[in-house]
């Protein structure tokens, strides 16, 4: 008796959770929508910057996408315009455009953007508030990202 | 190796059920990774998580991990509640978690195929029930085992491993059979596991969310074997009696015919 007591005490906690969860849980998507602009770009754990202070920023950003593959789309003092659950607006330095498709996964701290030829980049969301985003390139999940793109709500 | 229960446990029973398990887990957590980017066979990270999210006050995310390690504690709860309850039959009490682990991981893959959009509440849903089957499957081959086998302990079991390989140093522990057996089971784990994964990894870029039926199909089969094998083995005995009884009779008539020529 006491074992069903507790097994239905435990599903009913469940339950309970769940209906919290969808009430009361993280709602990322809501505070991603909007303007930003790309304030900075910083490197992280990236050694031959220490090594070789000649290098100029594109030399170092072409280094970069050599060492994480050519899925590395290098983004630079953009403006990213998250339009709906599903549509974001990319706003280059040079006045084109482009549309991406983004999704969260994970437990909404992996942002996922998906190209139109079908290049994907994956984004861990270290800090996200109403003023102030920042992304760090997701290598895998154990490892600290080697780019880290901060944004700022327009 | 489900119908076998703690002492009773043979090593082969132990190495079928933990090598099966384990590929299974595997595959299941390395499609969770791919798809969802969460692991979903094993808690410790979630628990590092839930702490790093309690530490700066993201309350929202306390709650979703906090969900989704209750739901892996749940599932291992009502395995072994399962498990102890058992009165009539310990091959249905030790199948019936498995089956709920098929229900899971089958509704997963049959949501993931035709309704998913990838929302962030379906992913958080989704990544929950497979981990309440992860947690049901844990559950079930730690409860049968005696804790001997952890198909999805990835770290306690490397843990034990290194241990073993290092008292390997030593003659006296090299000749001793009961650590040799562990080690064997250890090292089958955890070869089953990867090959899982990898496994698991190739399916799904090709048959999407497929692979969670294919892990279903494989958990089933771990059930039917137990099931064929004891039938297999209930039919040989019969006829072995049927035997046994048949040349007794087969004797006895002979002598009455003897008397009676006599």
């Amino acid at each position: 008796m006491r074992g069903i007591l507790m097994n239905i005490t435990l599903g009913l906690s469940a339950i309970a959770l769940f209906i919290m969860v969808t009430q009361f849980g993280n709602q990322p998507t809501d505070d991603i929508i909007g303007v930003w602009k790309e304030v900075s770009w910083d490197y992280e754990k990236v050694d031959f910057l220490n090594q070789s202070d000649s290098l100029t920023i594109d030399e170092v950003m072409e280094q970069t996408k050599v060492q994480l593959g050519e899925s590395f789309v290098i983004h630079k003092a953009e403006v990213w315009e998250f339009i709906d659950n599903s549509t974001l607006k990319v706003d280059f330095e040079d006045g084109n455009e482009e549309i991406v498709d983004w999704k969260l996964k994970s437990k909404g701290d992996i942002l996922k953007l998906t190209h139109e030829n079908n290049v994907y980049e994956y984004y861990t969301i270290k800090e996200l508030n109403k003023d102030r985003m920042v992304l760090h390139f997701h290598i895998d999940l154990n490892a600290r990202g080697i780019v880290k793109l901060t944004f700022e709500k327009v | 190796m489900l119908r076998n229960y703690s002492g009773s446990r043979t090593l082969r029973d132990n190495l079928q059920l933990g090598s099966l398990t384990a590929f299974s887990a595997g595959m299941v957590n390395v499609t969770s990774l791919i798809i969802f980017f969460a692991f979903t066979s094993n808690v410790t990270g979630h628990y590092a998580i839930l702490a790093e999210e309690i530490a700066k006050g993201n309350w929202s995310q306390v709650l979703m991990v906090f969900f989704w390690l209750f739901l892996f504690f749940y599932g291992s709860f009502i395995a072994n509640y399962l498990v102890i309850n058992s009165s009539k039959s310990n091959y249905i009490a030790h199948a019936l978690p498995l089956v709920l682990e098929i229900i899971c991981l089958s509704s997963v893959g049959f949501y993931g195929l035709y309704y998913y959009q990838e929302t962030l509440f379906e992913t958080e849903i989704l990544i929950g029930i497979m981990l309440l089957a992860m947690g049901l499957q844990n559950g079930l081959t730690a409860s049968i085992s005696n804790s001997a086998v952890k198909t999805t302990h990835m770290t306690g079991l490397t843990t034990d491993l290194a241990i073993l390989v290092s008292m390997f140093t030593k003659k006296k522990y090299r000749e001793n059979r009961q650590l040799r057996d562990k080690a064997k089971l250890l090292s089958t784990i955890a070869v089953s596991y990867i090959s899982g994964g990898i496994i698991a990894g190739l399916i799904y870029f090709a048959m999407g969310f497929k692979v969670f039926f294919m892990v279903s199909l494989f958990l089933v089969f771990i059930i039917l074997y137990d099931y064929m094998k004891f039938r297999f083995n209930l039919l040989l005995r019969k006829r072995r009696f049927r035997g046994k009884i048949g040349s007794k009779r087969l004797k006895l008539k002979e002598m009455w015919l003897d008397r009676i020529k006599i």
